[in-house]
């Protein structure tokens, strides 16, 4: 089992509040979490209907593994339309909600309709309730985090909630759950928000039993840990540096993308890297970083916990921020750093503390006001338009003064907060918007690393490096290295990363477990606690029905093929420095081989065959 | 010949003290090749796993060959991303 087979669902217009069974046929297709929760989206949305309208629904789905003893097994995802992009959302988090929620009996909520005032879902074990939560509206996510347990008297609950900057209709806002653990991108927050839904607590005693074979279990489960530890990624690279390693090493390779995807490598680049965080500052003598942290279960510890110097500018007599928060990852520290050219770590901090504080995706922030600061570069964006404002690149004011406008909903953080596809429109220069289907690029620039530029291109979310992370392959040699200037053989590649995440982040597991592990030591811990018979080749088999069925999903919703794109700087501007020198990403090498790979038409439509293979809803 | 020499991450304890940042640049013989780098700062082979020129990967098999005149040598401990 594994699953609860249970399903919560929540009518935000009546107030209704109902359980009804997991349909666990689908369980079978779909496996859980990303891939069942879309199934649900699916049979009960019009993919045409309007994001952040009453008809959209919210998704909160776990994994059967979810709140197992499979290490990092403590995640969920959020499933709904992206107001962002107008394609499907499904963002995954880790922290200790979904664990909590999986502990409370549910595999899964679905929230419909909207409430007429402000609201929030209080979940004990099988009591859910919805209660008032006009108190809570306007108030940050950690002012709300503070007063539900204030409320429940009961430190255990686990809070997930939006910020302010979902209230104000910030296109990219994230749910925040354990104060810094984010559903980050397409906007699920906005979502939330939309419907009237400040927060969702849970507490979860029941435990997750149900485990098919407990003794082969937990067998499975300590030899799999045992990989993850003498693993030098997992064991020792993740847990000293974090994800914060990379910046020095794709700076290198010349793919980081620098003031708005110009550049390819960032002369700040070591400032703000994982090296730096580790440096005494002069003024203080503590580093930035103070300790590592892990999710629910994890025994990999990615997470960084770091502060500020008191003395920063961008906290001075703040002491709400001096303490020790959720520090800087590596597609955030790029997003606020390299793609602004700001080089200095402590506004990064700040920018991040306050992106967690109130909700919102550091990556599309960042980006979106890359995009600004070229603008304004072009003169297209004025002082006027800010309010005095100067965005130039590399500008530690600008950048901290946008996160607190985009934060708060004022002024130009209002246009900010639309992403970079609509502001770039609004100011006339369509192109500058470093964006697929609307949704901003992450941390690696494809001409450095031609897979990603297919990733990008052909991802279900928009822009995003966790579809399929072909960096292992290309930079890190994992699972075996392949020359990240080449564009032969990526789209295979691109496909087999595709459809290996969409099984991963369905059975409730963290990505970063994938540079110790494949399916090859997911598979018996996944046949050992769930129902039916778990192969790696039922797993690759689901993943890629979950892969269709997204796709399915955006071609109904109005996407086409033409979608499939990269902005023209990627296509026509070649990298100027480093080892891609000369280089532009050659995606039309790769995008029709990838095509016929999946069994798309030359013009990307899902076709008959490949529905019937995997029996997608009609 | 001028070359530079880069040592991130916990590697960084093998550049002399004298040396601020990750970066040092170094005057060797013609013809020095990366594992012999790697030999003079004493790093132990078992910790390094990744070495690259010029921001190019550079494969186990082909750390015996010549370094040129201004290249770069970036070498890592385990590296993982997100
Ligand atoms: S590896 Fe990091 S993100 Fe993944 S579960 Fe562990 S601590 Fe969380």
């Amino acid at each position: 089992m594994s699953w609860t087979k249970k399903i919560l669902r929540v009518n935000l217009t009546n107030g209704e509040v109902a359980e009804e069974p997991l349909n666990m046929d689908w369980a079978a297709q779909y496996i859980g979490q990303r891939g069942l929760g879309t199934r649900y989206l699916v049979e009960e949305t019009d993919p045409t209907c309007d994001a952040l309208g009453a008809d959209n629904k919210l998704i909160f789905a776990t994994g059967p593994l979810t709140g197992t003893a499979v290490s990092t097994g403590g995640r969920y995802s959020v499933i709904c339309k992206s107001p962002l992009t107008g394609a499907v959302a499904c963002s995954n988090s880790g922290g200790f909600f979904g664990a909590e929620l999986k502990s409370a009996g549910w595999d899964m909520i679905i929230f419909e309709g909207k409430a007429g005032s402000p609201v929030r879902l209080h979940i004990e074990n099988e009591k859910a309730e919805i209660i008032p939560a006009d108190d809570l509206w306007g108030k940050t996510v950690w002012e709300t985090d503070k007063l539900i347990h204030a409320a429940v008297q009961d430190p255990q609950v686990r809070v997930a909630a939006v910020g302010r900057s979902a209230e104000a209709g910030c296109l990219y806002s994230a749910i925040i759950n354990d104060l810094h653990r984010a559903a980050g991108r397409s906007g699920v927050g906005t979502v939330m928000a939309s419907k009237n839904l400040k927060a969702v607590s849970v507490r979860g005693t029941r435990g997750v039993g149900n485990i098919k074979d407990p003794v082969r279990f937990m067998k499975s489960v300590a030899e799999q840990k045992q990989v993850l530890a003498e693993n030098a990624v997992t064991g020792q690279g993740l847990p000293a540096l974090g994800t914060q390693v990379l910046m020095n090493v794709i700076n290198e390779v010349g793919a980081l993308p620098t003031h708005n995807m110009r550049d390819v490598q960032f002369e700040g680049a070591n400032n703000i890297s994982g090296e730096a965080m580790l440096e005494a500052r002069e003024s203080d003598g503590k580093p930035n970083l103070t300790t590592n942290a892990a999710c629910f279960g994890c025994t990999i510890a990615c997470g960084r916990i770091s502060t500020i110097d008191k003395g920063h500018f961008t906290v001075e007599n703040k002491p709400e921020y001096w303490g020790n928060s959720g520090g800087l990852e590596y597609e955030a520290a790029w997003a606020l750093g390299a793609a602004t050219g700001v080089d200095d770590l402590d506004t990064l901090t700040y920018a991040n503390f306050v992106c967690n504080e109130d909700g919102m995706d550091p990556i599309s922030f960042g980006a979106t006001v890359g995009a600004a600061m070229d603008l304004f570069d072009l003169g297209a964006i004025t002082t006027e338009d800010t309010g005095g404002m100067d965005l130039s690149f590399g500008s530690s004011e600008a950048l901290a003064w946008c996160v607190e406008k985009v934060a708060a909903g004022e002024g130009f953080g209002k246009e900010i907060g639309m992403g970079s596809k609509k502001l770039c429109e609004k100011y006339g220069h369509p192109g500058l918007s470093m964006s697929v289907k609307g949704q901003e690029f992450p941390a690696y620039d494809p001409r450095g690393i031609q897979g990603m530029g297919l990733t990008y291109a052909t991802s279900n979310r928009g822009a995003c490096h966790l579809r399929s992370y072909t960096v292992a392959s290309e930079i890190l040699g994992i699972p075996e290295k392949t020359d990240p200037l080449e564009t032969e053989g990526k789209a295979g590649l691109v496909k087999a990363f595709q459809d290996a995440t969409a099984a991963v982040d369905s059975m409730g597991l963290c990505v970063f477990t994938t540079f110790a592990w494949s399916l090859d030591n997911m598979a018996p811990q996944m046949d050992a606690a769930c129902d039916g018979e778990w192969t790696v080749e039922r797993l690759v088999e689901a993943g890629e029905r979950v892969w269709n069925l997204e796709r399915d999903y955006n071609m109904k919703a109005g996407l086409t093929g033409a979608d499939d794109n990269l902005p023209a700087r990627l296509l026509k501007e070649a990298a100027k420095t480093g080892p891609a020198e000369g280089k532009v990403c050659g995606l039309d090498e790769m995008l029709p081989e990838y095509y016929s790979l999946r069994g798309w038409t030359p013009d990307g439509q899902v076709t008959r065959e490949t529905r019937q293979k995997f029996s997608l809803p009609a | 010949m001028n070359i530079t020499v880069k040592f991130f991450s916990s590697l960084m304890e093998y550049l002399p003290r004298s040396v601020e940042g990750n970066a040092m640049a170094v005057q060797v013989d013609p013809g020095t090749s990366p594992r012999q780098i790697l030999a003079r700062y004493r790093v132990p082979d078992e910790e390094v796993r990744t070495v690259m020129r010029n921001g190019v990967f550079l494969p186990e098999e082909d750390r015996d060959q010549p370094l040129e005149e201004g290249d770069v040598l970036t070498v890592w401990p385990s590296i993982q991303g997100g």
